[in-house]
């Protein structure tokens, strides 16, 4: 019988370790998406082979921005994982600029002149899925001399522009190395977003600025106008990047340094889709989805906007000045500009502003005041539903009859010896259900149990003392006690005065239980519900007194107290389980089957959790779909 | 009867809890109907926990009284414990600041007026009252907008004097003007009275200083220090809970008691010492270092106990709030579940 | 070995006679003794070293006297540390008597900071700026105590200046010289270069990490002993930077800013109290091998 027993259990066993090993295999072996249509693009730039994709060159973006960017995306952003890469790289970033018909990859990189070959060697060793900058691509002529930029893969429907002369076609504008003064460095960014089509990128985190540099090529639309992009990339404020800053970008020096990146998953970037009819910028439009999505990622409230804009309204209102109704790109000119945000140097965590597809604007997501539901809390409302599935799938298979097996739990069981114990000794039992309020689930947990100990007291006739430390508790727990003598039919017995309020200060109320527990001297003592600093005091002095004790609470910062000082000790949800316990009704002892089925999908989760992880940091799979899935994951189990 | 003491209760809940759970998901604004149960339900709670507060003191004084009458065996305690209940209760109420005192401060009285610290007087004169500019406050309520903003506008009574600072002259022993030294733009000292303005629940008649000086030494002098002693007993209980329970019973608990010497070890700064010793040993000596051991255990093995144990826990409360909330659980009311 | 199985029931009041001697006599000898910070601890230490100049820093007293033994000498090591570093502490709470906690600590800090002016200057301790003056509005402000717990946290990561309009003493936070941004910005959670809570139960810092999405800043804790298990979870989640556990962290602090303080004094009684407790269980042990053995035997 055992065997056969055995024999069938294995079975949804193996079943079931099948099927997660079937459930996450797929992302064992998720590769790059190959992009099609590179090559003819790369050609164009002389290039015969496009350079190996950049796994693992990526940049967190946050989840409104996810959100955004695969609305209007065909794939998600990808990440940068800045901490990987050398620290003389003063910049990493990709992006994919995608409007419907574009999609592409590029990654720039900067670095000072005199590490840049030093780098590229070193980057080959320790990062092999580092692009160099690939030859043949004209660099813009502006930019300094130690940027190099690489276009990683490219995708159908772009076709090369007519004229691609990228060294004529810049503003004339100072070139960024001589920039020193703040009014130059505005002029020439004014000068760069004036041809350029729309900005991507933002201003992050803690002292950054916003950064705009060109970035090819040129698109063509179908009613045969050219346009550029630039992007905005974000720069930090670190010390060995704040020079740069200042020669590129005229920061002010007063810009107080920034320590690191503070949490740099938390950079939000937002997608605005902005193709007006006649090619016109509705740059503001633009701004205020952006600020609308960092709004919302930030959990501000819309009409608190007023504020926020201040911050922003440095580089992009600016921008919006230069830019509305300029026909955008009559003719080709590609803009290199630096875009600053002095005012966001401080505090500001996340700003962003994306230019550019779709012929409506509108916000990159929901952010109005009122939704059906928050959206933070989508994950724990789904655990509920979950949970309430366990719990109602146990409780009607309990209820067809089906014989559940509930564990023997001897602190309960030993409740009613100490009771009979303390009769034959003549001597009394006390009761505390923890120094909480009733809004405290431990309280509700304890009076239950103290109603099951007042029954078998009221039926001995034992002394009952119940001091408490709320007086709201006291109130139930008289009417509770009250209950179980009239059960018993010992109403005689029953004494209001044993169940008495002391004081709320805890070890007021300690004091006061330990001169009780010396005068009376109680055969047994029960502690079930919250308890803190009070608990080995309460349980020491009860051994002094020679008494059985059984103690039972949640707070994992008492239990080994109890443990040492106790004989029998409820740990966690062995408290709850009491009621369940003692009735043996069938709904009950359900709702306890329901908590164990939850406890092992959370088991399973742990589990999964932690091999994604592990893949995820280890390495083993470096895949932008496996990196971005395990993210997701992570997100939403956080 | 039986609707009363169950049905209504169990209703109640059921009620109340889908509620304050629809709200808690609900993404809608800050003045709809269901986000204003929210933030309102809680100010019921604290104003039922208010009344049973008086509850609770009755309670407590009503048996304690019936113990004296009856002269129980014990009833000195009980003496001890009114005794200390009123005089707490008393020094407490009075020791505080009344707005109604604000009126019987009559500009040139002399008063005493409390430190900043809240520890000593001072002897002052009211020289000059200043009352809130309740039209200014008013328009900065409006100004603001939200809505406890404009609801507090509304409510303003405009005819209402409202005490904002007491203008006070701090006097010597013989009700001189105190003198103080103070730089003016150019840097020049200057001698000037001692005038100050402050707030009205620092100037104090002579009972209110009797009050606060009581109250501050059963505060200060009784109760804090009775808590700090019932605190510090821990230590002793500590000592003798461990000498009882550390017993090397089986291979688990003889494990325990190791990770347990080297957790205390670790906290004292005898473990760099005893960790030096240790790195003598050949071959296993530097892994020995007590503090990383120490470290280790309360960051792995340790915490995940907790998280586990946590977890249960926390899974266990959900049910049972869900068997409170469906009606499932009912023992708490009295009775069988 | 009767003597040994006696012991077993000894009258506790022995042991408590013993413990009050152990805990006594370094109290009045007060011996020195040499403290290396753990990495928790050296970890915040870091973090503050690095902050620039001039951040403000938030520091929240969730405690009461009760925990203040263990909670009060951190607060004030690093509050010295922050003045010495010339960072601009901004003192709350939500425990009531956070007001009256903060003032000792900063009363404590600023003594400290005063009287070891020079010394730390010529070690190279001080940052350029830091005066030997400092004011209360402009290098420091207390706020004290605010009700909600974690919907009070909430508040103030949306508006901090709105739900601290004054500080302890009445005066308006609005105009005051700590909470001006030098490019006018208005005053906002998130300019605090750390939040700091001493926590010794509910609505400590975890009101704070409940929050965390809200307002963004780096957090980081003081604990009492029995917490720090918990805390240590935070810091694995890389939630806390560095956490303060208990008086032997509170002393590893003092020991970092280079001072013999409350906490440094307590490591002495604390270490002989340790001992003995080690002492005591090794003698229990051994009275119950005994008894085991002469109960084997007599069998």
């Amino acid at each position: 019988m055992n065997v056969v027993l055995r024999h069938n259990m294995r079975i949804p066993a193996i079943a079931l370790i099948l099927a997660f090993i079937a459930s996450i295999s797929p992302l064992m072996v998720i590769a790059p998406k190959p992009v099609l249509g590179a090559e003819p693009m790369l050609e164009q730039f002389g290039i015969g082979e496009p350079p190996p994709p950049p796994e693992g060159v990526h940049k967190t973006v946050s989840k409104t921005a996810r959100r955004a960017a695969s609305s209007v995306l065909p794939i998600s952003f990808d990440r940068i994982f800045e901490e990987m890469l050398p620290d003389s790289f003063i910049e990493v970033s990709a992006q994919k600029i995608a409007p419907a018909d574009v999609d592409a990859l590029y990654i720039s990189f900067e670095q000072t002149p005199e590490i840049l070959s030093e780098n590229i060697e070193m980057g080959k060793k320790s990062m092999p899925m580092l692009p160099e900058p690939v030859e043949g691509i004209p660099q813009p002529k502006n930019l300094p001399p130690s940027y190099t930029t690489s276009i990683v893969k490219h995708s159908p429907g772009i076709k090369p522009p007519p004229v691609v002369d990228l060294g004529e076609g810049y503003v004339p504008v100072p070139t960024p190395p001589t920039i020193e003064l703040e009014e130059e460095a505005d002029a020439w960014v004014s000068g760069a977003v004036h041809h350029a089509d729309g900005i991507y990128g933002g201003s992050f985190s803690h002292s950054c600025c916003s950064r705009a540099s060109y970035v090819p090529p040129p698109v063509e639309l179908s009613n045969n106008e050219l346009r550029e992009k630039a992007v905005v990339n974000n720069l930090r404020h670190r010390p060995e990047t704040s020079a740069t800053y200042r020669r590129y970008s005229g920061m002010v020096p007063e810009l107080p340094p920034a320590v690191d990146l503070r949490q740099p998953e938390e950079d939000v970037w937002a997608v605005y889709d902005n193709d007006s009819v006649s090619g016109e910028l509705e740059m503001t439009a633009a701004v205020k989805a952006a600020e609308m999505a960092v709004c919302n990622d930030q959990g501000i409230a819309n009409e608190n906007l007023p504020e926020f804009p201040q911050s922003l309204s440095g580089t992009v209102s600016e921008t919006a000045a230069n830019t509305v109704n300029e026909p955008a790109s009559s003719h080709v000119k590609t803009a290199v500009g630096t875009a600053m945000d002095h005012t966001v140097a401080a505090s500001v965590p996340a700003v962003a502003t994306v230019a550019a597809t779709s012929p409506q604007p509108k916000p990159a997501v929901n952010t109005g005041g009122t939704s059906f539901i928050v959206p933070e809390r989508v994950p724990v409302l789904i655990i509920l539903i979950v949970f309430c599935a366990c719990i109602w799938h146990a409780v009607s298979k309990a209820r067809r009859g089906e014989a559940l097996f509930i564990r023997k739990i001897s602190g309960l069981s030993a409740l009613e010896d100490a009771v009979g114990r303390a009769t034959e000794m003549g001597r009394g039992v006390l009761y505390i259900p923890g120094i909480a309020d009733m809004d405290d689930i431990q309280t509700i947990a304890g009076v239950t149990i103290m109603g099951h100990v007042a029954k078998t007291a009221a039926e001995y006739e034992t002394p009952f003392y119940n001091p408490m430390a709320r007086s709201f508790v006291m109130s139930v727990a008289q009417e509770v006690v009250k209950q179980a003598y009239l059960e018993k039919g010992k109403m005689d017995a029953y004494r209001p005065d044993r169940i008495t309020y002391l004081t709320d200060d805890q070890f007021g109320f300690v004091s006061g239980v330990a001169g009780l527990m010396t005068r009376e001297k109680p055969a047994a003592c029960f502690y079930f519900g919250t308890f803190y600093a009070e608990s080995l005091i309460l349980a020491e002095t009860g051994n002094s007194v020679g008494a059985i004790q059984v103690s039972g609470t949640a707070e994992a910062s008492q239990i080994p107290f109890f443990v040492a000082a106790c004989d029998y000790t409820l740990i966690g949800e062995e408290l709850y389980a009491a009621s369940a316990y003692f009735s043996k009704n069938p709904r009950e002892i359900g709702t306890l089957k329901g908590q164990d089925l939850m406890k092992v999908l959370i088991i399973f989760s742990i589990i999964f959790a932690t091999i994604v992880v592990t893949l995820k940091e280890g390495q083993f799979i470096a895949s932008p779909g496996f990196v971005n899935f395990a993210e997701r994951f992570m997100h939403y189990l956080k | 009867m039986l609707f009363i003491k169950r049905t209504l209760p169990l209703f109640v809940t059921f009620v109340v809890g889908t509620l304050m759970i629809i709200a808690f998901f609900s993404g809608a604004s800050p003045d709809s109907p269901i986000k204003r149960i929210e933030s309102t339900l809680p100010r019921w709670t604290q104003i039922v926990m208010a009344f049973t507060m008086v509850l609770g003191s009755l309670n407590l004084v009503l048996i304690n009284l019936r113990k004296v009458n009856r002269k129980v065996p014990g009833y000195g305690y009980s003496i001890v414990l009114l005794v200390g209940f009123f005089a707490m209760a008393i020094a407490g109420l009075f020791a505080g600041s009344w707005r109604i005192a604000e009126k019987n401060i009559k500009v040139g009285g002399v008063y005493r007026c409390l430190d900043q610290s809240g520890r000593s007087f001072s002897k002052v004169m009211v020289i000059g009252i200043d009352y809130l500019d309740l039209e200014a406050e008013k328009a900065a309520l409006l100004k603001a907008g939200d809505p406890a903003s404009l609801e507090t506008a509304a409510g303003l009574d405009m005819n209402a004097k409202v005490v904002d600072r007491i203008r006070v002259a701090y006097l010597d022993k013989d009700d001189k003007v105190l003198k103080r030294t103070v730089k003016d733009e150019k840097g020049r000292e200057k001698e000037v009275d001692y005038i100050e303005a402050v707030t009205s629940d620092r100037i104090k008649g002579i009972c209110g200083v009797l009050m606060h000086d009581s109250q501050r030494i059963l505060y200060k002098g009784v109760f804090a220090n009775a808590q700090a002693t019932m605190f510090s007993l821990l230590a002793f209980f500590v000592a003798s809970a461990s000498f009882r329970a550390f017993r090397i019973k089986s291979k688990e608990s003889a494990l325990l008691m190791l990770s347990a010497f080297i957790v205390m070890l670790g906290n004292i700064p005898l473990a760099n010492t005893v960790s030096m010793w240790l790195m003598k040993i050949p071959v296993i000596g530097k892994f020995l270092d007590i503090v990383t051991i120490k470290e280790w255990l309360l960051a792995y093995p340790s915490s995940a106990a907790q998280t586990a144990i946590i977890i249960g826990a926390t899974l266990g409360s959900m049910t049972a709030s869900l068997k409170i909330l469906l009606g499932i659980e009912r023992s708490h009311l009295g009775g069988e579940g | 070995m009767d003597f040994l199985i006696k012991l077993k029931d000894i009258d506790r009041r022995w042991i408590f006679l013993f413990l009050a001697f152990s805990l006594i006599l370094p109290m009045i000898f007060k011996p020195h003794m040499k403290i290396v910070a753990s990495k928790a601890v050296q970890e915040l230490y870091d973090y503050i070293e690095k902050l620039p100049e001039g951040t403000r820093c938030f520091l929240s007293f969730d405690f009461d006297p009760g925990a203040e033994p263990e909670l009060g000498p951190t607060a004030s090591a690093v509050l010295t540390h922050m003045l010495r570093r010339n960072l601009k502490p901004v003192m709350g709470g939500n425990w009531p008597l956070a007001g009256e906690l903060a003032e000792r600590g900063i009363a404590t800090a600023i003594r400290r900071y005063q009287e070891t002016y020079e010394e730390s200057k010529s070690k190279g301790l001080l940052a350029p700026g830091a005066k030997y003056e400092v004011k209360n509005g402009e290098d420091y402000v207390i706020l004290g105590y605010k009700t909600g717990g974690t919907i009070h946290v909430k508040n103030i990561s949306k508006d901090f200046l709105t739900y601290y309009p004054q500080d302890k003493d009445g005066v308006s936070t609005a105009n005051m010289k700590i909470f001006q941004n030098s490019d006018g910005r208005k005053f906002k959670m998130q300019d605090f270069g750390l939040v700091f809570s001493m926590t010794a139960g509910t609505n400590g810092i975890e009101a704070y990490i409940s929050m965390a999405s809200e307002h963004k800043c780096t957090m980081s804790a003081a604990c009492t002993s029995v917490n720090i298990p918990k805390f240590t979870t935070y810091r694995q989640t890389k939630q806390l930077v560095g956490s303060v556990g208990g008086l032997p962290a509170a002393a590893e602090y003092e020991s970092l800013v280079g001072y013999y303080g409350t906490a440094s004094e307590g490591i002495g009684p604390q270490t002989m109290a340790h001992l003995l407790i080690m002492f005591f269980i090794v003698v229990g042990n051994m009275s119950y091998f005994a008894e085991r053995w002469a109960t084997k035997k007599s069998k």
